[in-house]
């Protein structure tokens, strides 16, 4: 049971789900995620079971380990586990420069599955999703619309990819697939703060 | 009659599914497969509009994409589409279609008095019109604009939705012909991504314009053939077909457009709105294989624009692709062996072929036999000098060529309602060239085929000048075999299909670009571009004029500047330019290939990035209270940042003036939230602050927070903000809202390029942390009650300090630092805490009368203390010095932007510099951007100006108005008199001063 003082950034949004499994889109909230950014020479790599292929991941000790970068990763872990992972990077890292940053709230997860994933997906990136290219595992930073954002596929038995962007684009992203999903049933939501219903400064 | 022009049977049209649409008010019928051209056509009807210039009657001319001549209107208000080809627009149940340019109808039509004065417009007129006495563009151009033109702009916005898609593919087949259907088998049976893209409804190309009962291959029909290798493809997981699918552009890197009808074939009824009216495909291939077939040209002859004359080609194509009669009675005209088969089709399906008129004096002996063998007269030598019938061809004069190729006296008259006519073929080589493919003249084709490639494709079939059957499905399956190996797969030599061809296939011709004419060149109207009304008159005229290049002639005469980008009209108008200047075509070159191949909707290259989606709405942590409250919201960037929270019946200004005294009277509350964040860590971050500020930041102690400048490389003021130090090797660093991404990119650019030996390692923590601002004499006491283990009284927490600390056992970050002058504590607390917090906040807060404010009484606030804001008082062509903080850039050790600030041009006196401005009337609130001069009146214009205002608000706490203006020289000016200029007002007297307000004020303000 998470602190009833949290609020996600999506937590104004109902999962949405397209008839017949064609997709089904929400918010994988509060999971912890930290930056880790230190060079993947030594032992380090090693030791902390760091992906150093580029646009991969890894499992580990529960936690998801991503590629960001040839000295960046992504660490990611359910919403309790932060704390532990943190320690335990910690305990690693100790005497080597580097950085470990809490960016579990600087950043939240949104999930879209079914089998319409990889269509609607590529009307809001130009990166190469198809499964032959972006294999389960596989991690890109890219340009969904006009935000930037992670993206990881972690299909199992049917698409299924996380989408890990800034808290202040996720409502903008979250209503952009749901309108590319519209033609597969994805039901149309309305962006928050738009003109419609707010007051703005006048152009004058 | 209800179809009379329609075939018994035949075409691709689905009979049993009839189809009620209308044209000009009257209904129709026609069948599911039917283009509007083809339903028309079936109905008799062959004029469908008047032209751009001259208003004259214009057909239906060719059958796809190509046809300069059949546009039309349809649908009508939001839904309106204008300059939509008949050829291309499927009809649907309840289709509404109009003739375009033409008023009252289209039958009589007003400005077909053009026509009479067509001697009056010729090529240029616009131009000369321009040069002409001043006025002169003024007077014409209302009448001009009415009379020329095409469709009608919808009134209404657009309702339709459109969106984006990308793929990426190892084969792009461009054109579902027979070339590219066994390019795409071939690739596609190796294993490749492929995508097949097809402009028209179906796969088939020219296949479907064939005679069924003459060509089987592999047995088949034509279309049953096409069927079977479009199943097989979608039988490949990595196969996709996409129809009605245009490729309009070639880009870079093999980057191709493509534009989707999705919906505009669909009854308005049926269309969902949860389906895109078109799509726009981004696609990124391998290699490209081009296969976008050849296009007729049409024969440049006096009167060659009546409605009833028709390319040979389309007519094959209305009578087997929509089994329509294109005509009761037909004849030919042509220079080439291809347009006999147009004859011979029509006969063979009972249309009565008044004559086969050629151009040579010997063409293929094979072809006459057939016509003796069907009867057809033939007039060999022979040119066709004359039309009659205003709105339908009603009759076709025929003379004979004397030995000189011109032409001789005595003539025939054709009596026929359709003359099918074909000067040859061009091979399609306009995204070839778009992809910078160069081209080259082959003689043989008389027409330019691809040359050199540039990028990864090759052409095959009738684009690259292959134009039998055989060749095209031959060269299409080598270049979908090739295309594939380039990709890396193994691909085994396709299978082709046995053809069994009853009509001999013959490609001999002799270009004959100017048909000479039988009257005198300035009483010949032989048009060369139908859409765009340019006749060989206007051609010799732009030569007349010196238009030599042939890019100036295009522009001149419009010739090929139509909506159907002259595909039809430019190798006529080249060739015609050419013999004109005694060139051969080649020496005088031709027009670029530009995107887009045809035109697409501004919707679709807008995509779903419109409306709601057109930017991201960034909003904090807070914003569901900010809009509960009633907050005004201002965009700050892509942020969304309450501007005011006005209360009922309170006017702007009476808000801002209470949040204003408020924040410095008892208890002002800010949402920080939106400022850029930094986490700055390493062994060498004290290094990598000193270079990136302007100030020193090795001794500042942890715990402690100092305010930077950040310049460009040209020295001038980018970002500022304030950054903690956290411990001796980490920092938390802030930037402006607007600034975050940029700085954050250009330091990260400055390590990884600039200073690699640095050990510093930077990550982006803007939203991890909400924050909260409070500010006013109580906030010492609020944050006191909020905090579990933090005494906040400023004697031990002092200024430009920071703590770590908890509210409610959370750990927060606490700032000593203020954008106020005012005590303030910043309160940083994980973002998804941050509603909880605010909420809490106000709450405790309402002892003290806790006044949420907005950005606008920030910006007074900080006015009232003299605080810039990076981008309102600073331009980019700022310094320190210009700013009056000279004292923020340390005397030695480099930085970015040390260099520049040496520059002479940078040490000026004189440069305009940041300063206060007092209004001799406290009262008057100067314009922001208003000019500042030297002289109590304006003068003679241009008045010298010396700076403008950057800020300007009147301040509540200080009881008048202030304002911060760059002037030049401005330090040297305290105390002195200038004068800010108003519209329609004498200029305001005002006072130079400092910009710290709140310091003069306790000194006394005037």
């Amino acid at each position: 049971m998470s602190d009833p003082r949290r609020k996600s950034p999506l937590a104004h949004r109902k999962a949405l789900n397209a008839p017949d499994g064609a997709v089904s889109l929400r918010e994988r909230a509060f999971l912890a995620k930290f930056i880790l950014r230190v060079s993947a020479d030594g032992e380090v790599a090693e030791v902390l079971k760091l992906p150093v292929m580029a646009n991969t991941s890894l499992k580990h000790n529960g936690s998801t380990i991503l590629w960001l970068g040839p000295d960046e990763w992504m660490f990611m872990a359910a919403a309790d586990g932060g704390g532990e992972m943190k320690a335990r990077l910690g305990e690693f890292l100790g005497g080597v420069h580097h950085q470990l940053t809490d960016v579990s709230d600087h950043y939240t997860v949104i999930e879209i599955s079914g089998r319409k994933a990889y269509e609607i997906l590529m009307k809001l990136t130009p990166f190469d999703l198809h499964p032959g290219a972006f294999k389960i595992g596989h991690v890109a930073g890219t340009m969904f619309g006009k935000t930037a954002g992670l993206i990881i596929n972690r299909s199992v038995d049917m698409p299924e990819f996380d989408i890990i962007v800034r808290w202040s684009m996720a409502d903008y992203l979250w209503c952009l697939i749901a309108e590319a999903g519209r033609e597969f049933g994805l039901p149309a939501q309305e962006p928050v703060g738009q003109v419609r219903g707010l007051r703005y400064r006048e152009a004058s | 009659m209800e179809q009379a022009f329609r075939r018994a049977r035949g075409g691709v049209v689905d009979r049993n599914s009839p189809v009620t649409f209308s044209f000009n008010g009257k209904s129709y019928r026609g069948f599911t497969g039917d283009t509007l051209a083809s339903a028309l056509l079936a109905n008799g009807v062959h004029m469908v509009g008047r032209s751009f210039k001259y208003h004259r009657p214009r057909g239906i001319m060719g059958a796809g994409s190509e046809d300069p001549a059949g546009i039309v209107q349809i649908g009508k208000s939001a839904h309106a589409l204008p300059n939509t080809r008949a050829s291309e627009q499927e009809i649907y149940e309840g289709l509404e279609s109009f003739a375009q340019n033409c008023w009252p109808s289209l039958k009589y039509d007003i400005n077909a008095l053009n026509d009479l004065f067509s001697a009056f417009i010729p090529a240029g007129f616009y131009n000369k019109t321009f040069k002409g006495p001043p006025g002169s563009w003024a007077l014409f151009e209302p009448f001009i604009r009415r009379a020329a033109g095409l469709g009608k702009a919808p009134p209404e916005a657009d309702p339709a939705r459109y969106e984006h898609t990308n793929r990426h593919c190892d084969v792009l087949v461009i054109g579902a012909g027979p070339a590219g259907l066994m390019a795409a088998l071939a690739a596609a049976r190796a294993g490749a991504r492929v995508m097949l893209v097809e402009e028209t409804a179906q796969p088939g190309g020219r296949l479907l314009s064939q005679n069924p009962d003459s060509l089987k291959l592999d047995g088949k029909t034509p279309a049953g053939w096409v069927q079977g290798l479009e199943a097989e493809l979608r039988g490949h997981e990595d196969a996709q077909i996409l129809t009605r699918a245009c490729a309009f552009g070639y880009y870079a890197d093999n980057y191709i457009g493509l534009i989707e009808n999705v919906s505009d074939h669909l009854p308005l009824p049926v269309r969902s709105e949860n389906l895109v009216r078109q799509r726009l495909w981004h696609i990124r291939a391998r290699q490209v294989v081009l296969t976008t077939g050849a296009i007729e040209r049409p024969l440049v002859f006096h009167g060659n624009d009546r409605p009833g004359i028709m390319l040979a080609s389309a007519c094959r194509t209305y009578l087997h692709r929509y089994g329509v009669l294109p005509g009761k009675k037909a004849a030919v005209f042509t220079g080439n062996d291809s347009a006999w088969a147009t004859a011979f089709d029509l006969s063979d399906a009972g249309v009565e072929i008044a004559a086969i008129v050629d151009m040579r004096k010997e063409p293929n002996p094979e072809l006459l036999e057939s016509a003796r063998q069907r009867g057809i007269d033939v007039h060999l030598h022979s040119v066709i000098t004359r039309i009659s019938g205003r709105h339908r061809i009603r009759a076709a004069l025929v003379q004979k060529l004397d030995g000189a190729g011109k032409v001789a006296s005595g003539a025939s008259a054709l009596f026929c309602d359709l003359l099918a006519v074909s000067g040859g073929w061009s091979p399609n080589v306009a995204l070839f060239s778009q992809s910078r493919g160069k081209l080259r003249y082959d003689e043989d084709i008389a027409g330019f085929r691809p040359g050199k490639s540039w990028q990864k494709e090759r052409s095959a079939g009738a684009c690259n000048g292959q134009y039998s059957l055989e060749s095209c499905l031959d060269a299409g399956a080598a270049a979908g075999v090739e295309a594939a190996r380039s990709c890396g797969f193994e691909a085994p030599p396709s299978r082709l299909p046995d053809i069994k061809n009853d009509r001999a296939q013959h490609f001999g011709h002799e270009a004959v670009w100017e048909v000479p004419s039988a009257l005198p060149p300035h009483k010949t109207r032989a048009f060369v571009d139908l859409q765009a009304d340019v006749t060989v008159k206007d051609l010799s005229l732009a030569q007349l004029e010196g238009y030599i290049s042939v890019e100036h002639a295009k522009r001149y005469t419009t010739s090929g500047m139509g909506t159907d980008q002259g595909k039809t009209a430019n190798m006529n108008a080249f060739a015609i330019l050419a013999a004109k200047q005694g060139k051969s075509i080649p020496e005088l070159g031709i027009t670029t290939f530009r995107q887009p191949y045809k035109p697409v909707t501004m919707g679709a290259l807008a995509g779903q990035h419109v409306g709601d989606f057109l930017s991201p709405r960034r909003t904090t942590p807070m914003h569901e209270w900010h809009e509960a409250n009633g907050a005004l919201f201002e965009p700050v960037g892509d942020w969304l940042r309450p501007w005011v929270f006005p209360q009922k019946g309170e006017s702007f200004e009476e808000t801002l003036m209470r949040e204003t005294r408020a924040a410095r009277s008892s208890l002002g509350v800010l949402d920080a939230s939106t400022l850029g964040k930094i986490d700055v860590r390493g062994p060498d971050a004290r290094v990598f602050l000193s270079r990136v500020y302007t100030n020193a930041w090795m001794k500042l102690k942890p715990g402690h927070c100092r305010y930077g400048l950040m310049l460009g490389e040209d020295g001038m003021v980018k970002d500022d903000g304030v950054t903690a130090c956290i411990t001796d090797e980490h920092f938390h660093m802030t930037t402006t809202t607007g600034g975050a991404a940029p700085v954050m990119s250009t330091l990260e650019d400055s390590l990884q390029t600039e200073w690699p030996e640095l050990q510093v390692y930077l990550t982006s923590t803007t939203e991890q942390w909400a924050v909260i601002s409070l500010c006013g004499p109580n906030s010492a006491g609020l944050a006191g009650e909020l905090l579990d283990d933090l005494d906040p009284d400023p004697e031990y927490f002092p200024f430009m300090s920071w703590r770590n600390a908890h509210i409610g056992g959370l750990p927060v970050r606490v700032f000593r630092i203020s954008f106020t002058g005012e005590l303030s504590y910043e309160i940083n607390i994980a973002a998804s805490y941050g509603l909880w917090l605010w909420e809490k906040v106000m709450q405790e807060g309402a002892k003290y009368g806790i006044t949420p404010y907005g950005t606008e009484a920030m910006h007074l606030l900080r006015a009232e203390k003299g605080y810039i804001i990076t981008g309102q008082d600073t331009d980019g062509t700022m310094t320190p010095a210009d700013l009056q903080m000279g004292w923020i850039v340390k005397k030695t050790g480099d930085f970015i932007g040390r260099r520049s600030l040496s520059m002479s041009a940078l040490m000026e006196e004189d440069r305009k510099q940041l300063v206060g401005l007092l209004t001799d009337d406290p009262e008057l609130v100067l314009k922001e951007g208003a000019h500042v001069i030297a002289t109590p009146r304006e003068g003679a214009k241009p008045v010298p100006m010396l700076g403008h205002v950057t800020s300007s608000y009147f301040s509540p706490n200080l009881g008048r108005s202030i304002a911060m203006a760059v002037v030049k020289g401005g330090a040297g000016r305290m105390g002195k008199p200038l004068f800010v200029t108003r519209p329609g007002l004498a200029p305001a007297p005002v006072k130079v001063s400092a910009t710290d307000f709140l310091a003069m004020s306790q000194e006394k303000l005037p």
